[in-house]
């Protein structure tokens, strides 16, 4: 606010008329500036050259384009990795076994029904407390499970999920935060049983890398399109959302997305070789203290 | 200086050649010279441990129960390959080492065999041995003043110490497990990693080793003391799984755990002595580098780091794309590097100096000249002033 402005309003000792002139000059000046904005769609739109050249003159700073140099980003896999048997063989559909952690409540149970809703070919069987993680995974690969997801329940609030891949590891730890429920979201439609597709975005590091094809590994390579479900993980700033939605091709342009749900947020906290093994990479809290510095 | 690495993804090795400072992961920084890729296989055929023999032959082992023999001259050219070692595919080999008395190597895998190469005459057939029937071997060494002893250890499999007499390990000495805990229950066994300490001064049947367990723990041996370990302590939550000697520095020990750590300690004492810090996955392997005291570090955040024993300092990281499984220093000519670079400085300067006072050399005289009258006319003035008083 300019000077004469601001003393103007120190001036006026009624504090209902102060307000009101106060929101009186707001008003005035948000609507120049909705004027300026109409004018200048209006001479962009005859000539867009300028916003082209209005576009690359001025780029916001954002923490992703200040990011810290990472030598990973989009560096090619080299070698083989765990998880190249699933990419190999495309017949073999992945399995997966559901259990929660010991003491578990309703929530826990509630979240493992809404896995087993979303990822095809699972099998939910009770946590029994004398087997402890490294057994149950010996168990289902005896079985030919390809993954085990251990729910983490705590005061009555899922917070974390541990995914194993079978037989031979790696071991992925994820904290889970902001879990919207199905029934939460307005208008949420429900999923069918068809596979969904899958879409990964901005997992470009090797780190990423790893955990994109963790979650590549939990689906079959082939999605039902029919289905028209869809199911995204997007990273940004090393936070994983999960959303599920189903589109509709509402005529050539356009495209409608319905909402399925569960809406949450997964933060990668551990990866360990094998079962439970060395560890790859652990999360300090001190990795957090560079806002500009991200793994995945 | 040249740092070599084994690639377990890609089943291959790395020639790292880069200057001192190299740091991958700022772009400023000095870049590795050349990250070049030799003897590529597959992950199921990745290379587990690597020595040299001399300077003329790298022997590795690989998974699957190979041993392959390459010329360290010809650009690791494949020479010799050794097959059908171990079991079965999951007997993988847990130790390689040159003994340097018979100058044979020795190779063991984890269901106890031992396998015998002459790398003089690699046509000879390796000759296989059997350790005393026990648990899960996890490490196995040699002594390196007393050619024919070897000590042994796993899970729960405690300390042994055996002789080699007629292709026939006889055992020695047996360590005895540490006392019963404070809750009257027995402490679980399980040996990661050996080294001898033997010295020349030592009596021929006393036997000082060194190990670190599963448990976190560093215990000292002293056969002419006791059975049990003469020092115990647990230094760390999580198990350690590389032991290496600082060699000059007395009762000091550098180990890794299966978390982040890697650490010095004084397994006397049992304390750390300080941390290497840097790494954000398990570190797999070290090297030391006697001639100029360095570290090398890889394991499973695919970093190869260099680290300075004495200072703890940091000065290579170089990104390698895959886990690396061992790592060994080749060559650091840091101190020719620098000794050249102050030779140059120093040549440089000379002759900067010289074309200098060639220039100056008029402008100095006159200068001088000036000075020196300067200094008669003061001493007139001062001479005057007194002669008036």
């Amino acid at each position: 606010m300019p000077k004469s402005e601001s003393d103007i309003l120190k001036k006026i000792r009624n504090k209902e008329l102060r307000r009101k002139i106060y929101a009186q000059i707001q008003n005035d000046k948000t609507k120049e500036r909705l004027t300026l904005r109409k004018e200048r769609a209006k001479e962009e739109q005859a000539h867009p050259e300028l916003k082209t050249k209005r576009l690359e003159e001025n780029v916001p700073d954002t923490i992703e384009s200040k990011r810290v140099y990472d030598e990973t980003v989009n560096a090619e896999i080299e070698g083989e990795d765990d998880f190249d048997e699933y990419f190999k063989d495309l017949e073999k559909e992945p399995k997966i076994l559901i259990t929660t952690s010991a003491h578990a409540h309703k929530e826990a149970y509630e979240f493992a029904a809404m896995l087993i809703e979303i990822f095809p070919n699972c099998t939910f069987v009770k946590r029994k407390r004398q087997y402890s993680m490294k057994e149950m995974a010996g168990y289902c690969s005896n079985r030919e499970f390809t993954h085990l997801i251990v729910i983490n329940e705590d005061k009555k609030v899922v917070n974390g999920m541990t995914i194993m891949h079978l037989p031979k590891g790696p071991t992925f730890y994820f904290s889970i935060g902001s879990l919207v429920q199905r029934k939460q979201i307005s208008g949420h439609g429900r999923p069918t049983d068809h596979i969904p597709e899958l879409i990964l975005n901005n997992f470009t590091t090797r780190l990423g890398k790893t955990v994109s094809r963790l979650f590549q590994s939990l689906l079959p390579h082939k999605p039902e399109f029919k289905g028209r479900q869809v199911i995204t993980l997007h990273n940004q700033r090393d936070f994983i959302f999960f959303r599920m939605h189903r589109y509709v091709f509402k005529d050539n342009e356009r495209v409608g997305l319905q909402e399925l749900g569960p809406e949450f947020t997964l933060r990668l906290r551990r990866i360990q070789n094998g079962i439970k093994e060395e560890v790859d990479w652990e999360f300090r809290p001190d990795m957090d203290r560079d806002k500009k510095k991200f793994y995945l | 200086m040249k740092i070599l690495a084994s690639a377990s993804d890609s089943g291959s090795l790395k020639e790292i050649v880069c200057p001192r400072g190299t740091d991958t992961s700022i772009q400023t920084a000095p870049q590795p010279i050349s990250i070049t890729t030799y003897c590529k296989e597959t992950r199921s055929t990745r290379i587990l441990q690597f020595i040299l023999y001399e300077t003329k032959y790298l022997i590795a082992t690989r998974a699957g129960g190979s041993i392959c023999v390459y010329d360290l001259l010809d650009s690791y050219k494949l020479v010799h390959r050794f097959l059908g070692f171990g079991q079965n595919s999951t007997d993988l080999f847990v130790s390689l080492f040159v003994n340097p008395l018979d100058k044979l190597c020795y190779s063991c895998t984890l269901s106890g065999q031992v396998f015998v190469i002459d790398p003089a005459d690699l046509d000879k057939e390796a000759v296989k041995l059997q350790l005393p029937p026990s648990n899960s071997v996890e490490c196995f060494v040699c002594d390196s003043i007393r050619p024919d002893i070897f000590a042994y250890g796993g899970k729960e499999n405690d300390l042994k110490v055996v002789k080699l007499e007629k292709d026939q390990f006889q055992l020695v000495f047996k360590a005895r497990n540490v006392p019963d805990n404070r809750l009257d229950l027995r402490e679980p066994v399980w040996v990661k990693k050996i080294e001898f300490l033997s010295e020349d001064s030592d009596n021929p049947d006393t036997y000082k080793l060194i190990i670190v367990t599963g448990y976190g723990q560093i215990r000292y041996y002293d056969s002419s003391e006791s059975r049990r370990p003469s020092f115990n302590f647990k230094v760390l939550p999580d198990a350690l799984i590389t032991l290496k000697k600082v060699k000059g520095e007395p009762s000091h020990i550098i180990c890794s755990d299966i978390k982040t750590t890697t650490a010095k300690f004084d397994y006397k004492t049992g304390l750390m002595q300080g941390k290497f810090h840097g790494t954000v996955g398990c570190t797999q392997a070290l090297d030391i580098f006697e001639p100029t005291k360095l570290l090398a570090t890889g394991g499973l955040d695919r970093y190869v780091r260099c680290f300075d024993i004495a200072s703890r300092k940091c000065f290579v990281k170089v990104y390698v794309g895959t886990h690396i499984s061992d790592v060994m220093v080749l060559e650091d000519n840091w101190r020719e590097q620098r000794e050249l670079k102050k030779k140059k400085k120093e040549r440089s300067k000379k002759t900067k100096s010289e074309s200098e006072e060639g220039e100056e050399d008029g402008e100095s005289d006159s200068d001088a000249d000036d000075l020196w009258s300067k200094l008669e006319e003061n001493l007139l003035k001062a001479r005057k002033k007194r002669k008036l008083r």
